[in-house]
């Protein structure tokens, strides 16, 4: 581990290109952060996620929050951490709750979280980012030992503070908890504070703990302001089970309930995890397909059957094109790949050939390959919503959706074979969080890649002059959920459309007109009779660059990467798709 | 100037965010802007981790100058 010094050294070294390149991150803290932040220079950029910090005075944070003109408001935060101790916060605290009365340590408690709660929440009214709350833990020796054993002992106290604060955040619009009790825990709370440090300086954080919570702070943050990786790619012989199963068999296979076996097992329940939690997951595996089939679906201890992928790749060519055929299979980048192998070559093979795979060095030792996961960044989602958590079993309906492709004849009947619905609304209190998501993670089709926070997206949503759509789409398959979003304003009689984005997964089905359909006839219900589509390029949007062309648009001007189309006369436009039934959702703004 | 010497004033001048080499053995709060209360601090994790010691609180107040800090390493066996 790098010794203070060189932390020191390196933080000193990155500032300047912190300053130009990394995100502008307000930490808020009720004990002195200041020797916090070399850490989480130096652990942000290792990350890969550079942060440019920007710490409050300690003790400063409610006027900091409080006044519109605060030194905080003006560093122009785009994420915010609020690390509030309890002892902090309350005198009576101070010395730990357990010099609180028991029956009034409840009340004390609700009175704390409330306060936090009400400053969280006041800084949303000036602030639209990401809101990371840490949570509390009982830094200082238990003195008690059967403390546990008490429900209105500290242990208990603390958890269902903490239980309560991540409900509370839960309902909040992009807030979430910083896990700072599990820092501590993970560390050891009789050393997390270095009395000392605290005597001497107030900072409540001892020399060795810094490190593990910088780098945790880091990730946090990267959780939330940054696109998470999609998919897992993963190996089979000697990753996801012990042996080889083209050499040895299927009934030779290491995997049941005793070790070796039982820690592939547990690997593999690690990974449904990752599935539950919306990841997708797929095999690069040199091996013969079917063979493979056979040993996912009828080995007795497989956790993870064919099904459970979205992707199997079993062949004998280069594992760099198996990866490139997931990509193209799932519509993602490359860069939303997390690689896994044991084998060192085969990560060689990948690294040098796919730059963008996040690659996993893996242990050795089978034993740590759980372990290994949990210091993958890029796996971290904040919410997990509904969509997520059905992507997978979305993803299987896409395989059915392609058998059906291969047996019908022209493109139109296949179309109308899939007996597409799509409903259609306004952006609401239920739908703005999808919303939000889709627009922060929409890569390829996406005309204008804008990436309005929650709060702007609001904001349009309630405005006269613009309208926030949807469009969420079901088949005879299966309900792929909310799949587009368009934003379209309205000055005068011109309309303009800000935001057209859809998930790539149904293209190539009329969906696309549909959208536009439905966004010509927002622009007119508001007055317009023209109306202006832009095309933003970004190096991952090439897919939708004759998108308004295609469309009976008119190139007005081209600026560099971008372009700006018209669209002269709305009566005669874009006509939604036959093959695709429409409704209306009730809208929220009427 | 000794090795250990040199180790001690690269260490402080990290601690102290002064440029490599731009620290001696003369060097003290009263040379040294950067030397202040929250400086020390630094000063002390620094030469911690670098030298695996550990200082009682009070000896904090006296990492003062570079000559005090050297003499007070030794004291406790740092080499």
């Amino acid at each position: 581990m790098a010794t203070h010094a060189e932390i020191l050294r390196r933080a000193k070294s990155l500032a300047s290109e912190v300053e130009q390149r990394g995100r502008r991150v307000a930490l808020l803290c009720s004990y002195n952060l200041d020797f916090i932040k070399p850490y989480l220079i130096v652990s942000a950029s290792d990350l890969g996620a550079p942060i440019a910090p920007w710490i409050a005075p300690f003790g400063q944070f409610e006027q900091m929050i409080r006044a519109d003109d605060s030194a905080l408001w003006k560093s122009r935060p785009e994420a915010l951490v609020l690390l509030l101790r309890a002892a902090d916060l309350d005198a009576e605290l101070a010395e730990g709750i357990e010099g609180v009365p028991p029956a009034r340590r409840r009340a004390r408690n609700d009175e704390l979280l409330q306060r936090v709660l009400g400053l969280a929440r006041e800084a949303r009214r000036r602030f639209s980012g990401p809101i990371l709350v840490a949570n509390f833990v009982h830094d200082r020796p238990l003195l008690d030992l059967f403390d546990g054993s008490r429900p209105d002992g500290i242990t208990h106290l603390i958890a269902s503070l903490n239980l309560r604060m991540a409900e509370a955040l839960a309902a909040e619009s992009d807030m979430h908890v910083f896990d700072y009790a599990g820092v501590a825990n993970r560390f050891g709370t009789d050393r997390f504070v270095d009395r000392r440090l605290w005597a001497l300086g107030r900072i409540a954080v001892a020399p060795e703990a810094q490190e593990p919570l910088a780098s945790s702070l880091a990730r946090s943050i990267a959780g939330v302001t940054q696109a998470a990786s999609k998919c897992l790619v993963l190996d089979l012989d000697n990753t996801l089970w012990g042996g080889v199963l083209g050499d040895d068999g299927m009934a030779a296979l290491k995997l049941g309930d005793e070790h070796p076996g039982s820690a592939f097992k547990a690997f593999q329940r690690a990974l449904r995890g990752y599935r539950e939690r919306g990841m997708l997951l797929a095999i690069a595996s040199k091996n013969d397909e079917a063979t493979v089939r056979e040993a996912l679906d009828t080995h007795p201890d497989m956790i993870l059957r064919s099904a459970d992928f979205a992707a199997i790749e079993a062949n004998w060519q280069a594992k760099s094109a198996s990866l490139v055929r997931i990509a193209k299979k799932l519509n993602i980048g490359l860069d939303s790949l997390v690689f896994f192998d044991d084998n060192p070559v085969e990560r060689a093979e990948v690294r040098a050939h796919c730059p963008g795979v996040r690659v996993v060095e893996m242990p050795v030792d089978v034993l740590h390959y759980v372990a290994a996961l949990a210091t993958v960044p890029l796996l971290d989602r904040p919410r997990v919503l509904e969509e997520d958590r059905a992507r997978a079993t979305m993803v299987a309906d896409d395989a059915q959706r392609e058998r059906l492709a291969a047996t019908t004849q022209s493109i139109e009947e296949f179309l109308a074979g899939l007996e597409m619905v799509a409903t259609v609304g306004q952006s609401d209190d239920t739908t703005i969080e999808r919303i939000s998501q889709l627009i922060h993670k929409t890569n390829q089709f996406n005309l204008t890649t804008r990436r309005h926070s929650l709060e702007d997206v609001r904001k349009l949503a309630s405005a006269s002059d613009a309208r926030v759509l949807w469009m969420r789409l079901a088949d005879r398959f299966g309900d792929m959920g909310l799949i587009a979003v368009g934003i379209v304003r309205v000055e005068g009689d011109v309309g303009r459309v800000d935001t057209l984005l859809m998930s790539c997964r149904v293209m190539g089905r009329g969906v696309e007109d549909a959208v536009l359909a439905h966004l010509v006839e927002a622009a007119r219900e508001l007055g317009a009779k023209s109306l202006l589509g832009e095309y933003r390029r970004t190096a991952k949007n090439d897919i939708v660059r004759e998108y308004y062309r295609e469309r009976g648009f008119a190139e007005l001007s081209q600026e560099g990467e971008s372009a700006l189309y018209s669209l002269a006369d709305l009566s005669a436009a874009e006509r939604w798709p036959r093959h695709i039934a429409r409704r209306d959702a009730a809208s929220a703004k009427e | 100037m000794t090795d250990f010497e040199q180790r001690v004033c690269d260490v402080v001048a990290a601690a102290l965010g002064e440029s490599n080499g731009s620290l001696g053995m003369d060097s003290s709060q009263d040379t040294v802007d950067s030397w202040d209360s929250a400086g020390i601090i630094n000063v002390m994790m620094a030469l911690e981790s670098e030298f695996k010691v550990a200082f009682q609180t009070e000896e904090a107040a006296d990492l003062l100058s570079m000559r005090i800090i050297a003499e007070i390493l030794r004291e406790k066996g740092a080499k």
